[in-house]
């Protein structure tokens, strides 16, 4: 794609135009609606002033925080560049720690998002934020002050969850078979009206479930964390108990693994 | 569609949300003003407390109308968001319908008529005929990711099918603005039917301008201090973050107990209207009693 820059342009609609194509191609995740929506801010009179079309366009073309940053740099290079400045660097753009597009089907239709090598930093990915950083966080590299964080979000995470849960079990309360015995007994207080329905409630099933964990020294920087979700599963829902059972795996003559539970 | 205020160009939104108490830059208006001329939904995120709420509010005085709130939950669904049934009155209709000699059919168009409607913030904003509303989707980040998706086909149509009644056009398009504090990332699929306007905590002259807008009988002295206070508490790693309208009423409740100044006793009485856990406000006072 041939890149253009503000003082090459003929018209300013040209210029927008070309300009969406410019944030786009470092990076900015720009499609047709919001070049279109651009153009009809500038009908809407808003070209007088340099402050005034230049929060427009960032109103438009911005989606995360983010963004806004590498938004400014980009409206500066774009519409201030002098053509003397450029001397033979005609497109090319210095803009530095620029950040890669998070490929989303649009933008790969589009023929310009990159697809594969995912397992970069993904500070870098454009609306990336501290959640979405932590995925990509390898556990073993965990310090202590981040472990505790990591404790501190999790215990969140199942409080929510069972909240959630509970909220979930209430709301099926309100569909589903309706307990017909509750509702013709109520009603008889209504002159046989069924004006308050109840529903039967379906209870949870239990479920049982049986984790092998291997502990040796090159894995339990791993395995730590499974033993842990268990516990806070069963700090966040009464219901739940977990029993461990630890078991030495010997190798011997014989072959077979000799057995301590604990 | 007429406004109340001819609107020509953002300085003039710039002024207006002045007059009414209400500090904006030329950013923030001119989303604002994009919004009224493009007719898109506009998302406002920032940490809590930097005014996304009062903006909606601002606008709809702006223009005129009413403002519609939606307070999104988790577990927020289409039945307390949208529509429902009046199911006991509908109920009551039937009986009351019995001696009648209507056909069943005419019965049933009865009982799911208007009538029998509760229409919620959603229905309401687009079911009302005089004046296009200020729709408000407050705090969207805590709302399930299923009623983001509802929300999607809302802001591009603007039409609520229901079943019994048919599509529901809306009469006036409302003008929406939704509003985050990014607990969780929103879809793309949102963020691009949107506007968007990331409102950070202001510096220390934009503050004191909107202390001062709010509070006009607050003294220079006091509200240099309160100010200067705030912008510190931000620097440092607390447990809550205090926005603006904490800021406001910090100076409220300094000026409620007669202080001109904010030393030791004033903070031990009043760090409560600024910070939010017990921590932090020990945190607030080591400082202040450093600096004596």
């Amino acid at each position: 794609m041939e890149k253009v820059q503000a003082f090459q342009t003929r018209s300013l609609s040209e210029g927008i135009v070309a300009f969406a194509q410019f944030a786009r191609s470092h990076g900015m995740n720009i499609g047709v609606q919001e070049t279109q929506d651009a153009l009809m801010a500038a009908d809407a009179g808003l070209l007088k002033e340099r402050t005034f079309f230049r929060a427009a366009l960032k109103s438009i073309f911005c989606h995360a925080p983010e963004e806004i940053l590498v938004f400014d740099r980009l409206f500066s290079l774009f519409w201030d560049t002098n053509p003397i400045d450029l001397n033979g660097r005609k497109g090319k753009s210095t803009i530095q720690g620029s950040f890669n597009k998070k490929s989303t089907a649009s933008v790969v239709m589009l023929g310009v998002g990159q697809t594969g090598a995912q397992e970069e930093e993904a500070k870098n990915v454009s609306g990336a934020n501290a959640a979405e950083r932590l995925k990509k966080t390898d556990l073993s590299l965990l310090n202590t002050m981040e472990a505790a964080e990591l404790d501190e979000i999790a215990r969140k995470l199942f409080r929510q969850m069972a909240v959630r849960m509970r909220r979930r079990m209430k709301q099926d309360l309100k569909s589903g078979r309706i307990n017909l015995r509750r509702t013709i007994r109520k009603s008889l207080s209504t002159g046989g009206e069924p004006v308050d329905l109840f529903y039967r409630m379906q209870t949870p099933r239990k479920q049982r479930l049986i984790v092998l964990l291997d502990v040796s020294g090159s894995m339990d920087k791993y395995s730590f964390f499974s033993p842990e979700v268990y516990l806070y599963t069963q700090g966040a829902f009464q219901a739940t108990g977990s029993f461990c059972i630890q078991h030495f795996a010997q190798k011997n003559n014989q072959g077979i693994a000799v057995a301590t539970p604990g | 569609m007429k406004q109340a205020v001819d609107l020509k160009h953002p300085s003039a939104l710039v002024s207006f949300l002045s007059e009414h108490k209400y500090v904006a830059d030329e950013d923030l208006a001119t989303s604002l003003y994009l919004l009224l001329k493009l007719n898109k939904p506009l998302l406002l995120e920032g940490p809590p407390g930097v005014g996304k709420t009062e903006a909606a509010l601002v606008l709809s005085q702006f223009l005129g109308t009413n403002l519609i709130r939606l307070q999104c939950y988790e577990g927020l669904d289409v039945n307390a968001a949208v529509y429902e049934w009046n199911y006991q009155k509908q109920l009551l209709g039937i009986r009351m319908q019995e001696g009648s000699d209507k056909s069943a059919a005419e019965k049933e168009k009865i009982i799911f008529s208007d009538d029998y409607l509760l229409k919620r913030p959603l229905l309401q904003a687009i079911t009302q005929a005089d004046k296009a509303p200020v729709l408000l989707i407050d705090e969207l980040d805590r709302s399930d990711e299923e009623f983001e998706a509802f929300l999607l086909e809302l802001l591009s149509a603007f039409q609520i099918t229901i079943p019994e009644l048919g599509t529901i056009k809306a009469v006036q398009k409302p003008y929406v603005i939704l509003t985050s504090n990014r607990t969780r990332e929103l879809s793309d699929a949102l963020k691009r039917r949107c506007l968007y306007h990331w409102i950070d905590y202001p510096g220390l002259e934009k503050e004191m301008s909107i202390v001062r807008r709010r509070l006009p009988g607050v003294e220079n002295n006091l509200l240099e201090q309160v100010v200067d206070y705030v912008q510190r508490f931000r620097s440092m790693k607390l447990a809550k973050t205090p926005g603006v309208s904490e800021t406001i009423d910090w100076a409220e409740s300094l000026m409620a107990l007669g202080y001109r100044e904010v030393n030791r006793q004033a903070m031990q009485q009043t760090a409560g209207s600024i910070l939010k856990s017990a921590e932090d406000i020990s945190l607030a006072l080591a400082m202040v009693n450093e600096e004596d």
